[in-house]
């Protein structure tokens, strides 16, 4: 048997997992909206819990981020070096997908 | 084992095709062969695309002049659906899947694709569904709703006849060969490929049928929910789509278009890693940013998600969301962007000869780019509005799916066809073919720009003189035919290529991907020995290594027992992992597919008893398919060649029927979630609720909830028990409770509103059903298990069956407890909303 170092399929995740934040973000402002106006919240209210999971999304990614950076570091041989940066790529790529998407919700009308 | 007697080339040759041939005459109706599979299903969709260009043709007769006699409006709207509904699921999707299946197993350095009898009955699957579609079009009683069948113009109400069934019973069909053969494509390019090809070594082509195959899993789903539905509205009165009874039209456009958006980007990214294979070659430099490309394309995956709501602008959506939908469908164009650039600065890093696949990409181009810009333009919420429904759109649409995908197919198919037909293209006739399909699709397309932004509707037959549309017209119709001349060019220049093109070298085009390696025309093993991988496989010098595989110089250089052997690999690094004993030639797939299609046949006619019946023998024939496909247990390791000993797939954790699983899984987690989306907006947007009567609750359904969660329980235990050869007890008893959570949800059920009276007891009878129907399911793996231990074909040390078993088994507990919560929870629910109603 080849004598590889063993790379577990989990780690094909560090490809999915910064859109895989930034579609909850996707589900969860959008829902959030729909219940929000379905229900009659109040607007300040309903615009403090979108403003709330947009930061709360963006911080994770945020966070996802720096974490792929310093795995990156112990990710010196191939194929793992390719998925750390391509994960990388992906996740600050979702980060800047969540930032200039969801952005509206600071300021869009929320029910009309 | 690992001592063999080396074969000559030529006696090599002739033991694997004695295995892997698929036969002449009769027999070639049991080829489960990838080459010949996806040549079919290659075949078949082009005629489909000259189908969809006759439909094409008759529109534009219709429309070159105003007050047109032509057609009436009722024939008029059976050519448009069928045009559009032939093109993208009986043309597109296939199109790309054949050249996946081809392709494929011969870049990564496999002998076939992970499930040949897969493939085959996606293939009959499809070809029956299309057949189906095309026999009502010339009955007359073709689908005539618009390709996305809009709620209520398809409801009952307004589409009395068979016209919308046929549609939905129809493309359900064809979508079950789609999803088929998005997980055969997925498993095989994590699992099967030639060892040492770590995933950082992996042609372009790969990485982007990988996405693509991905995708199709989870967005084909709530398109199949959304035909389930609507036609359970159609079929028995289910108002899910009945505003007047709780439903919502738009919640069928909500599915449709989760669906639909993805879809296009489905058939633009199998394009665009033709162009990336092509690319590069006519550049003779290797792909600038192949790290780059990949995180384009799996983003893009994503984001067109995203997007799907810039299809609803104009049916009153808050401006919030719209806000949402618009900024991510203008965001979606930097990975495309991304993939371009990377294109160009190949070209322009480069020495780029010219050839006739060249020429079609300098059309993408021009083409693609502008239909990109375009989208840009409708992605803004104020220009969508203005342009929404006019021939702005319709260019646009075209401009995107022939520039992003006819194009890079047409340049594949100059590129690929002398592997093929193993011969060199006639030239004289490609060159003129390309100009006037060039300048024929621009003369068509690019001023339908203009007579929308002037007004003109889609969707309309005819149109009075008065408007100042009708020399733009003319000109659409002219440039229609011209482009039409072009494709009988391009076809009539394949027909040369097949029956008198010169007998060629093997890499005309002195490729350095795997698929060149092989004889041309391709043999059916692809493989007389598999390649060891050492660096990227899109930059290998093909010449020596097809020569060494050739002379046996690779893994499996031998014939084992008449058996159908590849090699599985780890999914990431390409280590060799495993032998896959691959089933031999079957007609049991075209049995499965025939009688899938007498179901279908038998709920298009209302003939719902004799579709039970042949529901039941469909999986009677899957049991035997899967008996038929049994591998005798405990065959031990195996020698694989070049020194190396692997045990076969059934030893090992994490095969590609284990993988395949999971995949089929989440494409069936995707539906459910689709399904709790439904029944979660009727329930918040439509109209006319509370229900009279609301359904939920009850003992019944808390005693069913616990049947679900024994039911995991048990398929964990299954598993267990059979190591120590005592599996029998935890499967009568997962019988036991399987049959008692499908009495309980009868019995729930016959206690409840009638599902035919308000959306609310239409969500209920389905969410119920989803879990009964799994049970019912769950109870044909068992009796396949069962029958495989009376054989003695699962033992301790090779139980794969038992283990895809208790996958099944697991997520029918999760999806049952959830769905009857919710089902429970929906009283609560309901009382909530009409609290601050």
């Amino acid at each position: 048997m080849n004598k590889t170092t063993a790379i577990p399929p989990s780690r094909l995740l560090l490809l999915v997992v910064g859109f895989i934040v930034w579609s909850v973000a996707f589900i969860a402002l959008y829902a959030l909206n729909a219940i929000g106006c379905g229900f009659g919240w109040d607007a300040g209210f309903q615009r403090a819990l979108l403003i709330g999971l947009f930061a709360l999304h963006t911080v994770v990614l945020g966070g996802f981020a720096v974490g792929i950076v310093r795995h990156l570091r112990g990710a010196g041989f191939e194929p793992a070096r390719t998925l750390a940066w391509a994960g990388l790529g992906l996740t600050v790529a979702a980060l800047a997908s969540t930032v200039l998407v969801f952005a509206p919700s600071l300021f869009a009308s929320m029910c009309v | 084992m690992s001592e063999r007697e080396k074969l000559s080339p030529i006696a090599l040759h002739k033991a694997l095709e004695r295995v892997w041939g698929s036969g002449e005459g009769f027999e070639r109706l049991s080829a489960v062969n990838h080459t010949v599979v996806g040549k079919r299903f290659m075949m078949t969709a082009l005629a489909f695309f000259a189908i969809g260009g006759v439909l094409a043709m008759l529109i534009r007769a219709q429309l070159a002049t105003p007050d047109s006699a032509f057609m009436g409006p009722e024939l008029y709207s059976q050519v448009f659906t069928m045009h559009g509904t032939v093109m993208m699921f009986l043309f597109a999707i296939p199109m790309l899947e054949g050249l996946g299946m081809y392709l494929l197993p011969k870049m990564l350095g496999a002998r076939d694709l992970a499930f040949p009898r897969l493939s085959a009955y996606g293939y009959w699957c499809y070809l029956f569904g299309g057949a189906i579609i095309i026999s009502a079009m010339l009955f007359g009683v073709a689908p005539d709703t618009g390709w996305f069948m809009y709620t209520p113009l398809s409801s009952n109400v307004y589409t009395p006849g068979i016209n919308a069934d046929v549609w939905l019973l129809g493309i359900t069909f064809v979508e079950i060969s789609a999803i088929t053969a998005a997980i055969e494509i997925t498993v095989s390019i994590l699992k099967l490929r030639a060892p040492g090809m770590s995933l950082d070594r992996m042609p372009l082509f790969a990485w982007y049928m990988l996405v693509t195959a991905m995708m199709m899993v989870v967005g084909f789903p709530p398109l199949i929910l959304g035909s389930v539905l609507l036609e359970m509205e159609r079929a028995f009165g289910l108002p899910f789509f009945d505003p007047t009874r709780g439903g919502d039209p738009l919640l069928w456009q909500h599915l449709f278009w989760l669906f639909g958006h993805p879809e296009v980007y489905i058939i633009f990214l199998p394009a665009a890693g033709a162009l990336s294979t092509i690319i590069p070659v006519f550049a003779q430099r290797p792909i600038v940013g192949y790290r780059a490309i990949i995180v384009a394309i799996v983003a893009l995956a994503f984001l067109s998600f995203g997007l799907w709501v810039h299809h609803m602008f104009t049916v009153g959506i808050p401006h919030l969301a719209l806000a949402f939908f618009s900024a991510a469908s203008a965001v979606v164009a930097i990975p495309t962007a991304v993939q371009i650039f990377a294109w160009l600065a190949t070209l322009a890093h480069g020495r780029p000869r010219f050839d006739v696949p060249m020429l079609y990409i300098f059309g993408f181009f021009i083409i693609f780019v502008i239909g990109g810009l375009t989208g840009v333009m409708i992605a803004m919420v104020p220009f969508n509005w203005q342009a929404h429904d006019s021939h702005f759109i319709v260019a646009h649409l075209h401009y995107v799916l022939v520039g992003g995908f006819v194009f890079p197919m047409l340049a594949g198919i100059y590129y690929w066809m002398p592997h093929v037909t193993g011969r060199e293209s006639v030239h004289r006739i490609s060159v003129p073919a390309f100009w006037l399909i060039f300048v024929g699709f621009n003369l068509t397309f690019f001023l339908m720009h203009i007579t929308g932004l002037m007004g003109m509707p889609r969707r309309v037959h005819t149109y009075p003189s008065a408007f100042g549309w009708d020399w733009l017209n003319l000109l659409s119709s002219v440039g229609g035919f011209i482009l039409t001349m072009g494709f009988a060019l391009v076809l009539a220049d394949m027909i040369l290529q097949f029956r008198f093109g010169r007998y060629f070298r093997r890499n005309p085009w002195r490729a350095r991907t795997l698929e060149w390696a092989i004889p041309t025309r391709p043999t059916s093993y692809a493989f007389a020995s598999l390649p060891h991988i050492e660096e990227r496989a899109d930059g290998l010098d093909v010449e020596t290594l097809g020569r060494d595989l050739a002379g046996g110089k690779g893994y499996l250089a031998f014939v084992r027992h008449e058996r159908m052997e590849t090699l599985g690999v780890d999914m990431t690094t390409g280590r060799i992992e495993h032998v896959a004993l691959l089933p031999r030639q079957s007609y049991i797939p075209l049995i499965a597919a025939v009688l899938t299609g007498l179901a279908v046949l038998s709920m298009l006619f209302k003939a719902y008893w004799l579709a039970l019946g042949c529901t039941v023998l469909v999986a009677a024939s899957f049991v035997w398919w899967s008996q038929d496909n049994a591998i005798e247990p405990d065959i031990g390791p195996l020698d694989a060649g070049r020194g190396e000993t692997v045990p076969p797939h059934t030893e090992v954790d994490g095969p590609a029927p284990w993988w395949a699983t999971v995949f089929a899984l989440l494409a069936d987690g995707t539906l459910f979630a689709s399904l709790v989306f439904g029944t979660l907006y009727v329930w918040l947007v439509a109209p006319n609720w509370p229900p009279s009567e609301i359904a939920g609750g009850g003992a019944l359904l808390f005693l069913a909830l616990i049947g679900y969660a024994a039911a995991g329980a048990l398929g964990w235990w299954i598993v267990r028990a059979n190591r120590t050869g005592r599996a029998l007890v935890p499967m009568a008893a997962l019988s036991a409770v399987y049959i008692v959570t499908i009495g309980l949800a009868v019995v729930a059920l016959t206690g409840m509103p009638a599902p035919s009276g308000h959306a609310h007891a239409a969500t209920v009878f389905t969410l119920l059903g989803y879990g009964a129907l799994h049970s019912a399911i769950g109870l044909v793996f068992l009796l396949n298990a069962a029958i495989k231990m009376w054989r003695g074909m699962i033992v301790a040390g090779a139980q794969l069956e038992v283990r895809i078993g208790s996958l099944w088994h697991g997520y029918t507990a999760v999806t049952g407890v959830a769905g009857i919560m919710l089902v429970m929870a929906m009283p609560a629910l309901i009382g909530m909303l009409e609290g601050v109603r």
